[in-house]
């Protein structure tokens, strides 16, 4: 109790309070600026978003209760079916390909070759460039008789045929995502003590054996982490339709993000558009939990 | 003496105080606009010829008149027009929105119709220097205000821009073909397509790979991956067939009809019989630098293609020589254009209107030093024969091209309707979809779109 007497608070306190009461106040003072933020900028919108996808709402005039209509609506909106397969579909092919690549990078970074520390930054760096810049880079590597098509002796339209649009922005995203997923994994990687795979060593297991019995079982949380930043990213994504295709050739490439960009800001249908957010935000949580659970069911068969 | 001298003093002052008190007051606006500080906030977008030509008008207006602050922000939007776009839209929703923003006309209608925008009424009109309403529009090209203005015609927006397509040419690429463009005349598509297949067959290496396939487009209309600029091209189009997007009512589509089949056709033809929409540049303002850098040969682009693209970027196809050929048409007596542009409006909220219309007037009120700085022409009658004639090569052309334009058309549900041609045009050119199917699907969604389902 005298501890907290020489805080400024102190002299504040009811004479009832106990230590604990009074310390569960002040951490509690010390969160309230974050705490704020939090409720200013993402719950107070998400409760609005949540409202409004109840509502007609034009941004100027009032809202107009229509409860599920907006939600109705979609079942039966092409567009939004279309958004949700391209969003579902890149979320699919972006991860598998990114980790992978990712990985074998982490690995290879970790062993210790000459020049390491540079290709780390080379591999990096792409991650901390501008999305927009990237993004129109990569639209003009991408045209048919592009620098890409040149090197791989192709002739495919990357990103004006509806059938390869999406692998076109697929293919920058991986190329963008890479540096950042390696982080990740070279960090699981130098977690992993080194004296299990000395131990294993010298019981005779040979590098695949090392990896599939110490590395890959170890980097269980790293994967569970990465698959969920997968989902998450994938589910929003936004910025490469947006500046590589316009959501186009004929939609092929409008991801949810976009559909609701294009409901709420130029049609001015802000009803449907927190509809669209809200169903984003519904699946986006039970992927997260299944794959959350998925991981500790693993966990306790393994313990 | 003394006594005498204080009274003459006194009665002196009395007698001042006294002609003060009958001498006629100012009115009370003369007050306002002459002494009052007033302050004016400004958006544009991030386009450096624009930009720079507006701010030192600023500048100027405020050297001239101490009591006027203008706030001019033209910082740079999430992404290019578009988002310029979205942020007034949420300016205004949030009540943030400037006294003065630049708005583009398929935007215009949307705003007006939710009582976002100030009217350019008597009051307005006044200080923007003339009589009455139809003086105002009397004194710019017939239909200029179409789509700034309410369904009673009212007009809400004074101009920045007016613009419509002109086909633009390298010379160079038809002299390396044995073609002389001087004794090219191009009236229709048809005469296009036959001089551009002239060229191609007289430069193979350039525009063919050893397949016999396009490596290099002679023409690309800029209308991919972008609704404003497919929209600008389709609708030229149509009003060269006779065509429209929506029915006279604006209650269903009917770009599936004979006209409207009639214009994507010719669209499709320009577009796949002169090169292959799947290679080069896709984005609008990708293809008209393809036509700067001397990769592409032939570009449809606005008025502003000479000073705000060829000049500011130093293009090597101001040396070797271009040719304005104005707007080919459909069949030959028929010409037709389209308007479209970004005028000034006052936001209804601003407690400043009259201020800030009185500012406009100044704004634009030197056309000719506006085009020279910023290749921007305002809609007036004759502006080439004052500015252009001299400086900017076929300035008549460019303006003949704009004879019998029309507004593009309006909806408020315009940015829906674009975007489902959009994407039908695309299907069309990139992938070759029937067109008559594709516009039946289109209008079966515009309609959905307009019954509200």
């Amino acid at each position: 109790m005298e501890r907290t007497e020489s805080l400024w608070l102190g002299r504040f306190w009811p004479d009832n309070w106990r230590y604990h009461t009074r310390m569960k106040v002040v951490g509690f003072l010390f969160t309230l600026p974050v705490l704020v933020f939090f409720l200013v900028f993402n719950i107070y919108p998400i409760v609005s978003a949540i409202v409004i996808s109840f509502h007609e709402f034009d941004l100027f005039g009032p809202m107009t209760w229509v409860g599920l209509g907006n939600y109705e609506n979609l079942a039966g909106n092409k567009n939004f079916w279309s958004a949700m397969r391209v969003t579902l579909s890149f979320t699919l092919f972006f991860g598998p390909p990114a980790w992978l690549i990712a990985f074998i990078f982490a690995s290879l970074i970790r062993e210790k070759l000459i020049g390491r520390f540079f290709f780390r930054s080379v591999f990096f760096t792409p991650t901390i460039l501008s999305a927009v810049a990237m993004a129109t880079a990569w639209s003009l590597l991408l045209r048919q008789n592009g620098p890409l098509n040149a090197m791989l002796g192709l002739s495919v339209s990357w990103l004006t045929k509806q059938d390869s649009a999406l692998w076109g922005i697929v293919i920058m995203s991986v190329w963008q995502g890479v540096g950042w997923f390696m982080v990740v994994f070279l960090a699981g990687l130098q977690s992993i003590p080194q004296t299990f795979y000395e131990a294993a060593a010298i019981d005779g297991a040979g590098r695949w054996r090392l990896m599939r019995h110490i590395t890959l079982p170890m980097l269980r949380p790293v994967f569970a982490f990465v698959v969920i930043h997968t989902i998450i990213a994938g589910m929003k994504v936004f910025t490469p339709m947006f500046i590589m295709t316009g959501g186009g050739p004929n939609n092929a490439t409008r991801s949810m993000a976009m559909l609701i960009y294009h409901e709420g800001l130029r049609d001015l249908r802000m009803g449907r558009a927190s509809a669209v957010s809200m169903v984003g935000f519904v699946l986006i949580l039970i992927l997260t939990v299944v794959q959350l659970r998925l991981f500790r069911v693993h966990e306790g068969i393994e313990e | 003496m003394k006594t005498r001298k204080r009274s003459v003093i006194i009665l002196a002052l009395l007698t001042l105080l006294v002609a003060a008190c009958v001498a006629p007051a100012p009115m009370a606006s003369d007050m306002a606009a002459e002494d009052q500080p007033v302050e004016l906030s400004m958006w544009y977008f991030n386009w450096p010829p624009g930009y720079e030509y507006q701010a030192e008008r600023v500048r100027i207006y405020m050297n001239d008149n101490p009591h006027v602050t203008i706030d001019f922000d033209h910082s740079i939007p999430p992404v290019g027009e578009g988002g310029f776009e979205d942020k007034v839209t949420s300016a205004l929703a949030t009540g943030t929105a400037p006294d003065i923003f630049a708005v583009i006309n398929p935007q215009a209608i949307k705003l007006i119709n939710k009582d976002q925008l100030a009217p350019i009424d008597s009051d307005a009109v006044g200080a923007l220097g003339f009589d009455s309403v139809d003086a105002l529009k009397a004194s710019r090209l017939p239909g200029a205000f179409d789509s700034w203005s309410s369904a009673d015609g009212t007009p809400y927006g004074y101009h920045w821009e007016l613009s419509w397509l002109v086909l633009y040419c390298n010379d160079q690429h038809f002299r390396d073909a044995g073609v002389d463009p001087d004794a090219v005349a191009i009236e229709t598509w048809d005469d296009l397509i036959s001089v551009g297949k002239q060229v191609i067959e007289g430069n193979p290496d350039f525009y063919l790979d050893e397949d016999g396939n396009f490596k290099r487009n002679f023409i690309k209309l800029p209308m991919y991956f972008d609704d404003t600029w497919s929209m600008q091209v389709l609708t030229t189009f149509l009003a060269q067939a006779g065509g429209s997007v929506l029915s006279d009512d604006r209650m269903s589509g009917q770009i599936n009809n004979a006209a409207g089949v009639e214009a994507v056709e010719w669209m499709m033809r320009v577009s796949q019989e002169l090169g292959d929409p799947n290679i080069g540049p896709v984005i609008p303002g990708e293809v008209h630098a393809a036509f700067g850098s001397g990769e592409m040969t032939c570009d449809l682009a606005g008025p502003w293609m000479y000073e705000a693209f060829l000049v500011a970027t130093e293009s090597p196809v101001v040396e070797s020589g271009y040719h304005a050929y104005g707007m080919p048409a459909i069949d030959a007596g028929t010409p037709g254009n389209v308007f479209w542009g970004w005028a000034w409006v006052v936001n209804a909220a601003s407690p400043n209107k009259q201020a800030a219309w009185e500012f406009l007037r100044f704004l634009e009120a030197d056309p000719q030093g506006q085009a020279t700085a910023s290749g921007i022409w305002q809609p007036l009658p004759d502006i080439e024969k004052g500015w252009g004639a001299g400086r900017v090569p076929y300035a008549d052309l460019v303006a003949a091209a704009a004879e019998g334009g029309q507004a593009i058309f309006v909806t408020e549900h315009y940015a829906e309707v674009a975007r489902i041609l959009r994407g039908k045009i695309e299907a069309m050119a990139f992938e070759g979809a029937d067109v008559q199917a594709s516009l039946d699907e289109a209008v079966e969604e515009i309609d959905s779109i307009l019954d509200g389902r």
